[in-house]
């Protein structure tokens, strides 16, 4: 390890003097300042807590009823939101979906940053021949239609939520390897590159300790846009009867009410609870991923 | 494999592109209404448009699992269910038995042509019934174990020798096939035959076919039977037209558009959206559907007691007394009202009410059903202790921990899996799962591995007792058998009663295999469905009320009787 020896000829990631309003406090405060990143942490944090607590307070999926004058029962004091075809808690459901729709968006997203960032940096980085086959199979990936290919390995692959993880997480790193790749190759030129390299640092460890914390901040700001989208895609899903059968989630929820006729006959209370929460947890991350964009990429800001 | 999922399931076959091609592409069937594009404006020429979740499995007859109705409107039968469900003359105008009821001779009618022109003769009836007889396949070849040897003295006569009188004339079910285009192929050849022109005698001639879209009917006005002096076929009806529509919900609202004209069955909450709209009648009938699951019992024939060394499945359900704890703990009512909306019957033996007096009725005090506390008592008395973590291990140690599947293609199979989880972790079980599962994954991990526990799955019987008493024969591992299940006398009676010509007697046999096979506890049939329909009141006349329901029943008259209106 001979990098470890040397003194190292980058600065600090944080003081990148092109780089203004880098320091991680600052980033927090700006996105709160931020009005859409202010609703959005708020809307956030709300989730977490919600999900969290549904997935200790309920058991997924909730008891059924035990009388057929228990389904379909409209609101009440009782029962705040009413219940489903199978007479259980509309409230409940909500409450454990939230958790789903995290897990699925979390995890979906961790898997797809990874590779989006493996494939963006190396490739960025040591460009060349490798540069452009790696970003050949990434074009492939993003000019793939994204929705058939997930309903296709979902419905081929076992049926389950890490399935429905794996699937979404591989087809949605190729974006994110296109714009971290953008990113590296203005870092590649960089002189503290210059200097590591001619001192000579492996590339690995120049990726890792140099390029990596440069780009971070798009990392960041790119996994919270994704995680909107892989929860909007783990309810379609969901809906379309590809997601774990046997778990509620807020896709499961309307796929639910559609499929049980609750739409036609007007159950609104198994229909609008759901669909509500997709599009809110889906707005809370938009808007702190755009915010955080507006705030660590002033140019953007700027457009 | 092609008869596993399907053989008379035909809602199971139905719905088994809901999971694939169904639901993944129901955005682009609700962005193209192809209903409307299709249909619209055809009803004045008097067309029966119906929507369906699965239309057609095939047109090939020799091969076919669902939909007996269609082939039955294209290929004329010797005999036909009537409206009553009960056996009458069809192409045959005289059927005589003798020899004990082992030999019956039939007269056909004379001057009866297919639809390319060729005369139909008995030798195309004794082609067709010895290549039933000989590949056993599909759904109506079943039918034919009795049969040893058919005749054809002359061209308007043909005999049937049965090993024994048949309880059921296979003549009722078998179209008869034209001996001069199926003559020539192999019997592989037959397997994989498409039948393209789907060229028979009956009253409808095929138009066009579309896998998994569309299957158009044209009339075949040459047909003897639209004839009233001679026949009762009344009807006017031009064409026939099926589609294939992605969900019930989709149905249902192509119904309320007047985009078809009757629907396929319908679950209960979706059929209420129907009830009292204008120009439909929602219409419910006795079902002949059994909603169950089956336990894994797959014994080493060896070493009784000892699980076959090809089952994957817990050996403790070897244990009857943990079988029938399983029944005791299934609240059957909450199953009905809760899954069904309370639209169907708790379920107790093999057979659904619907077949009318071949159904046992077990009277309520003697089922096992919805009583938790008989069946830790039963378990404690067993031996099953409870052990630390609150699941019951047997005195050797091992935990009752079970496996359930569910086919996630039909939505009440997974309903059911989840509500009955509980019951039977209630009393001490551990239940995994429940895995739901798609079709082709299911059938091989049931039918072909036999490694399974307990497996939430569906049938729906023909109006006779053999097909669904065989689902439990002993001939049936690795094909029908849900369970595994084989008991040497039970099978005498399964097998005597397809040979016996009296019906009291018959009866009697019928009624004693179901108590055997109820006893065992292989099965824990959880409800009986009612069968749910809708159709338009303004475009076509003459709908009849046919046990089993408006569409996909076991007669073909209620096609054949309507008219533009």
């Amino acid at each position: 390890m001979s990098g470890v020896s040397l003194p190292d000829p980058a600065p600090p990631a944080g003081q990148a003097a092109d780089r203004p309003g880098r320091e991680e406090s600052g980033v927090m405060l700006k996105l709160w300042r931020n009005g859409k990143g202010r609703i959005g942490l708020v809307l956030l944090a709300f989730f977490l807590v919600y999900g969290a607590a549904g997935f200790f307070a309920y058991e997924n999926p909730p008891p059924a009823g035990f009388t057929v004058e228990d389904r379909f029962r409209s609101p009440s004091v009782d029962e705040l939101l009413g219940t489903d075809n199978l007479g259980r808690s509309v409230w409940q459901q909500l409450a454990v979906g939230a958790g789903i729709s995290l897990a699925v968006g979390l995890a979906a997203t961790a898997i797809a940053v990874l590779i989006g960032s493996a494939a963006g940096i190396t490739s960025g980085y040591i460009g060349g021949r490798f540069d452009q086959l790696a970003m050949g199979v990434t074009d492939m990936f993003i000019t793939i239609p994204a929705l058939p290919l997930i309903i296709v390995l979902a419905a081929v692959l076992s049926r389950g939520l890490p399935t429905i993880i794996v699937v979404i997480g591989v087809t949605s790193w190729a974006v994110p390897a296109r714009l971290i790749r953008a990113e590296v190759l203005s870092q590649r030129e960089r002189t503290f590159i210059l200097r590591a390299k001619a001192i000579g640092m492996r590339p690995l460890h120049i990726m890792w300790s140099h390029v990596l914390p440069n780009v971070a901040g798009i990392v960041l700001a790119n996994a919270i846009l994704l995680t909107a989208a892989a929860v909007l895609t783990e309810a379609v899903l969901a809906f379309l009867g590809l997601g774990d059968p046997s778990l509620i989630s807020w896709g499961k929820m309307l796929q639910n009410a559609f499929s049980s006729g609750a739409t036609s006959l007007g159950y609104w209370w198994v229909l609008i609870p759901p669909g509500l929460m997709i599009t809110l947890l889906v707005l809370a991350f938009t808007l702190v991923g755009n915010a955080l964009t507006d705030v660590i990429d002033p140019r953007r800001r700027a457009e | 494999m092609s008869g596993k999922e399907g053989i008379l399931a035909d809602p199971i076959s139905r719905r088994q592109f809901m999971a694939y091609t169904g639901k993944a592409g129901m955005a682009a069937m609700l962005a193209t209404p192809i209903v409307t594009a299709a249909c619209g404006g055809e009803t004045a020429s008097g067309v029966l448009r119906f929507g369906h979740l699965n239309i057609f499995d095939t047109p090939n007859p020799v091969v076919t699992v669902s939909s007996p109705d269609m082939h039955w409107l294209v290929y004329d039968r010797l005999m036909e269910f009537d409206a009553n469900m009960s056996p009458a003359l069809s192409l045959a105008t005289n059927r005589v038995l003798s020899n004990g009821g082992r030999t019956v001779t039939y007269t056909i009618r004379e001057g009866v042509e297919f639809h390319d022109g060729e005369a139909l003769t008995s030798a195309d009836v004794k082609f067709s019934f010895e290549l039933y007889r000989d590949t056993k396949k599909g759904l109506f070849g079943g039918f034919f174990e009795p049969l040893e040897t058919v005749e054809a003295p002359d061209d308007a006569t043909v005999v049937l020798h049965f090993s024994g009188p048949p309880a059921l004339d296979p003549s009722v079910g078998a179209p008869i096939l034209p001996r001069h285009i199926w003559q020539d192929m192999s019997s592989e050849e037959i397997d994989q035959f498409g039948n393209d022109e789907m060229i028979g005698s009956g009253p409808f001639k095929l138009n066009n076919y579309a896998p998994s879209e569309r299957l158009e009917l044209d009339r075949n006005s040459d047909w003897w039977g639209w004839s009233s002096n001679d026949g009762p076929k009344q009807g006017t009806i031009e064409a026939l037209i099926k589609v294939q529509l992605a969900n019930e919900e989709t149905v249902a609202n192509s119904l309320r558009n007047n985009e078809i004209d009757v629907t396929g069955e319908l679950a209960s909450d979706i059929w209420d959206g129907l009830v009292g709209e204008s120009d439909i009648e929602a219409v419910e009938y006795p079902g002949f559907l059994l909603d169950h699951f089956g336990i894994n019992v797959y014994e080493d024939p060896n070493n009784p007691g000892q699980p076959h060394p090809d089952s994957g499945g817990n050996p403790l359900l070897l244990d009857q007394r943990i079988r029938e704890a399983m029944s005791w703990a299934i609240d059957r009512q909450r199953l009905v009202d809760i899954v069904l909306g309370g639209r169907g019957q708790k379920g107790t033996v093999v057979l659904p009410p619907g077949m009318g007096a071949s159904f046992l009725e077990i009277p309520e005090a003697q089922q096992a059903n919805g009583n938790p506390d008989r069946a830790r008592q039963i378990l404690d008395e067993a031996g099953y202790a409870v052990g630390d973590d609150g699941i019951r291990v047997s005195p050797d140690g091992q935990r009752l921990s079970f496996r359930l599947f569910a086919s996630s293609v039909i939505d009440r199979l997974p309903q059911y899996a989840e509500l009955i989880k509980p019951m039977l972790e209630d009393i001490g079980m551990e239940i995994q799962g429940v895995f739901a599962e798609d079709d082709p994954t299911l059938i091989q991990r049931v039918f072909v591995d036999a490694d399974w526990d307990m497996y939430t799955w569906v049938w729906q019987t023909p109006p006779d007792p053999t097909f669904m008493l065989s689902v439990q024969s002993c001939d049936q591992f690795g094909n029908l058998s849900d369970t595994y299940y084989c008991d040497a006398e039970y099978e005498d009676l399964f097998k005597a009663q397809q040979v016996q010509g009296d019906p009291a007697e018959r009866e009697r046999m019928v009624h004693q295999a179901q108590q055997i096979f109820y006893d065992a506890f292989a099965y824990c049939v959880m409800a009986y469905p009612n069968r749910l329909q809708a159709h338009r009141t303004d475009n076509l006349t003459g709908w009849i009320f046919i046990n089993n329901g408006v569409t996909v029943n076991w007669s073909t008259e209620q096609y054949l009787v309507l008219s533009e209106a």
